[in-house]
């Protein structure tokens, strides 16, 4: 009986428990991502999905701090809701303070017309508390009004937690290029990896993801008929 | 319901950590098809046997090559230049804040950001503003003014200068020292240039061409003409450029303004530019020019410009990577060796053409850089007793280079005449290996290629296994490996198959029911699960079983060396693997079969525990979970104080 009791109490906390808010309301259900090449997004309906372009890439080694912008255009029709990307690429163990990280990393969130900031850093176990001493201070260099995401791995999400309680508003799970035989889940447990999930145009699922906002990569340059296939699969989830 | 949720609660707390990205297992290549695996051999003229697939700086090569003009060695290293080191982006400037921070008294500056935002309307870009030119200029001029009164005055312009690179649009203030007067008005020039001021920037600088006093007015032309190019003024830069190139005062200047011209006619007139750069790049000696304008030519070539140049080498490149498109037509005209490599690489074996074609190959001769593509393709091409003896010959030749060798011995794999013959040309060395990226190959030893392995797999029976297994044609890791499939053939096709040898297998997940190519499966030893999940076998067809080496169906005849009871009995055997199904299913089936037979057997226990792992690191099908949770219910059910039920705490779906 009172092993009854101890399922029927995690399966009332998993079912019963209040699904979280949107953490970018008023944010599309679908980002487009853009990324290092040359990228026309002028057919995208600014209502219907945005875009999340990588801006620049931050490289951290030899205690020090360099940036390589974008340079490949861009072009989206005016009102697109943009997020800026920012890769984080480490290039030996001798990280910089993550105050000079963060401080290149949150230069993006000025460039005009970003509503939203996403941090793409496929972050080792030794460089894990870097990284989250890193969003700390990313997080009080940006507007407080301004959502802060992640990237996130999907073994993040799906079992060592390691990302509770990052100071983002979420983490958005890569359900493509996953390791040889992984089949990626539909939904996950941390709070953070509810919402948003990552998918290439590329990488049929076999279950679709249960979050409510996507991020669609496409190996490709985007084309209106490949968003419009990708929308079409989307809908068939949602 | 609740179970179901605590089985999927225990699952998602597996400790696992795996990478999002990758992993990227090498893969052996034995040959490539978008780059020579020797560059710098392929730079010399060695073309090995030619891929349509090569990149076009590979095609000029060849082109170059076949068409008798070949590169000299400097024209080699333009052509094909060592990769240039990694960009730095860490210091930016260098030159200049190496000098400028040397100076007494003057307050040290970092790193200087040398990017510059497009300030657009839906638009996002960003440019390199200002270029290691600049900062070495910059340098120079700063040696002029050390120990002068002026010396500080002028670092403090440079940086308002230098500020500008990024954004900003700050303007070092007119001056009325005399000594100062002509290095300002070039630096005011210089501020507007990179505050996109472009009108304002290129009055200041005509000024200063004028003014015969400044040391700057010889180059201020040049940058004027820059400043037309930034602004988007590119017919009017065209045409001052012109002028300075043609301009004897301005000589020093030449070489600059012609290839920032070629820059400005490949955006105003790109078919005519990629005809000039066309022409241009097939003359001998261009090794001054060669290397920027094969860069420009690539880039035309990629942006697809149109009407196509009808020069001879865009031509020939354009239907070489079009499946020889018009390629026997040109070679009946122009009898050329370059058309008749295209023409003969896309020819079939039926074709009325070989009648012209295999003749003019023949008279290829061994010095020829085309020899071994123009002999590769007449292997394919020829009647099998001519072929096998072209191929043997030019497997017999000296120095063949490796991808050749395998190309040539896959041909004369497909010719064996018997099995012996089959396994000799089955092995290959591997010329690289493709991780994330393409790299000189770890093993040296021989492994099986496609080719091989798909006929192994699908189309020998076991009875030709093990004639393999003990041919000393094979090396002996792949005879291990051969070792190890015809166990697991044998127990599959076995109507009952003894519980000890199942029970062998399911401590031995290395185990497998194909041959894998290449360097096979990652993790070496047998009896360790792979943490890429590649652990014995998946059912044919899986589509989840992306990663498992699944042999693709036969799309030709089988080997003319088996006879028709062969291929039979061949067809039969597969079709037992394929009614077995994935191993965690078939293991599961079999152990818990005699599991119900032999309660007793001290066994059981601990293969139920193996069959329940097998079910979370094999492959895995829609009935896997059903195998899965019967084993364990029969593992908890009947054996509940086992030291193996204790260590199979859920079942996995």
């Amino acid at each position: 009986m009172k092993t009854f009791l101890t399922v029927a109490g995690i399966v009332a906390i998993v079912f019963l428990w209040p699904r979280p808010a949107d953490p970018l309301p008023g944010f599309p259900h679908v980002f487009l991502w853009a990324w290092e090449r040359p990228e026309n997004l002028e057919f995208l309906d600014p209502h219907a999905a945005g875009v999340a372009f990588l801006a620049r890439t931050v490289c951290l080694g030899g205690g020090s701090v360099s940036v390589r912008p974008r340079l490949q255009p861009l072009r989206y029709r005016p009102g697109a809701v943009l997020m800026a990307v920012v890769r984080v690429e480490p290039r030996d163990s001798n990280l910089p303070p993550a105050g000079a990280a963060a401080d290149a990393i949150a230069e993006a969130a000025a460039i005009p017309g970003v509503r939203a900031l996403q941090v793409d850093f496929d972050a080792t176990l030794s460089q894990r508390a870097y990284y989250r001493d890193l969003l700390g201070v990313l997080r009080r260099r940006i507007p407080p009004s301004m959502p802060l995401s992640m990237t996130a791995l999907t073994s993040w999400c799906e079992s060592d937690g390691w990302i509770a309680g990052l100071p983002v508003a979420e983490a958005v799970p890569m359900l493509f290029r996953m390791g040889p035989g992984e089949r990626p889940a539909r939904s996950f447990r941390p709070a953070l990896c509810q919402s948003s999930a990552g998918v290439s145009v590329d990488e049929p699922l076999r279950e679709p993801p249960s979050a409510a906002r996507l991020y669609i990569f496409n190996p490709r340059p985007w084309t209106e008929s490949a968003y419009r296939a990708a929308l079409r699969e989307v809908r068939k989830w949602h | 319901m609740a179970l179901r949720v605590l089985i999927v609660l225990l699952i998602l707390a597996v400790p696992l950590e795996l990478p999002g990205c990758g992993p990227f297992l090498p893969e052996a290549l034995f040959y490539l098809k978008t780059a020579p695996e020797t560059p710098e051999a392929f730079a010399k003229g060695q073309l090995g046997i030619l891929q349509p697939g090569y990149e076009r700086k590979y095609q000029f090569v060849a082109y170059r090559y076949l068409a008798g003009i070949g590169l000299n060695r400097a024209e080699q290293q333009a052509a094909l230049p060592a990769p240039p080191p990694e960009a730095d982006f860490s210091t930016p400037g260098g030159p200049w804040l190496y000098a400028r921070n040397q100076v007494p008294g003057i307050q040290r500056i970092g790193p200087i950001d040398v990017y510059r935002q497009v300030k657009k309307e839906g638009y996002f870009d960003s440019y390199l503003n200002c270029n290691d030119d600049a900062f070495r200029t910059a340098a120079a001029t700063l040696q002029r003014w050390r120990g002068k009164p002026g010396e500080r005055d002028w670092i403090a312009a440079q940086d308002v200068v230098f500020a500008d690179c990024s954004q900003g649009a700050a303007i070092p203030p007119p001056t009325s020292d005399p000594q100062l007067r002509a290095d300002r008005a070039y630096q005011i020039a210089a501020a507007k240039f990179y505050s996109e001021q472009y009108d304002a920037a290129r009055q200041d600088f005509q000024s200063i061409a004028a003014d015969a006093a400044s040391p700057w007015h010889e180059m201020a032309p040049y940058l004027a003409a820059r400043c037309l190019i930034r602004g988007g003024k590119l017919a009017e830069a065209d045409a001052e450029l012109a002028h300075i190139a043609g301009d004897p005062a301005l000589a020093r200047w030449r070489a600059s303004a012609g290839g920032l011209r070629g820059y400005v006619r490949a955006r105003l007139h790109p078919a005519q530019r990629m005809h000039e750069l066309a022409l241009a790049l097939v003359k001998p000696d261009s090794q001054n020019a060669l290397q920027q304008d094969l860069i420009d030519y690539r880039m035309l070539f990629d942006r697809d410009v149109k009407p196509e140049p009808d020069d001879d080498l865009s031509a020939w490149i354009r239907s070489f990577q079009a499946n020889g498109q018009g390629a026997l037509e040109k070679w009946r005209t122009v009898h050329t060796l370059p058309w008749l490599v295209a023409a003969l690489y896309f020819a079939g074996r039926n074709d009325s053409s070989l009648a012209e074609l295999l003749p003019a190959a023949a008279a290829i001769k061994p010095d020829s850089p085309g020899y071994l593509t123009v002999n590769y393709e007449r292997v394919r091409l020829f009647p099998p007793d001519q072929a096998r003896a072209l191929a043997e010959e030019l497997l017999g030749a000296q120095n063949l280079p490796a991808a050749a060798e395998n190309q040539v011995r896959g041909e004369r794999m497909a010719l064996a005449r018997d099995f012996d013959e089959f396994l000799r040309y089955s092995p290959r060395r591997p010329v690289a290996e493709l991780t994330d990226e393409v790299g000189a190959p770890k093993s040296k030893e021989n492994d099986l290629d496609d080719d091989s392995t798909r006929v192994f797999n699908l189309q020998l029976p076991l009875e030709y296994w093990k004639r393999a297994q003990v041919s000393s044609l094979l090396p002996d890791h792949v005879r291990q490996e051969l070792a190890r499939v015809i166990f697991v053939r044998t127990l599959l096709l076995s109507d009952a198959p003894p519980f000890d040898r199942v029970f062998t297998l399911l401590h031995s997940p290395g185990m497998q029911l194909f041959v894998d190519s290449g360097f096979g499966r990652d993790t070496k030893e047998i009896a360790k699960i792979d943490n890429y999940r590649d652990n014995w076998w998946c059912a044919a067809n899986d589509p989840g079983s992306l990663y498992h080496d699944q042999p693709e169906r036969p799309a030709v005849a089988p080997p003319p060396f088996l006879s028709a009871a062969d291929v039979k009995q061949a067809a039969d055997e597969t079709a037992k693997f394929e009614a077995a199904g994935g191993a965690p299913d078939w293991l599961g089936t079999q152990t818990l079969a005699f599991a119900e037979k032999n309660p007793e057997d001290a066994r059981v226990p601990e293969a139920l525990y193996l069959v329940v792992r097998a079910t979370r690191y094999g492959c895995t099908d829609d009935k896997t979970s059903d195998v899965s949770k019967r084993a364990f219910d029969v593992l908890h059910g009947r054996y509940p104080a086992s030291a193996w039920t204790k260590m199979t705490p859920y079942w996995f779906k």
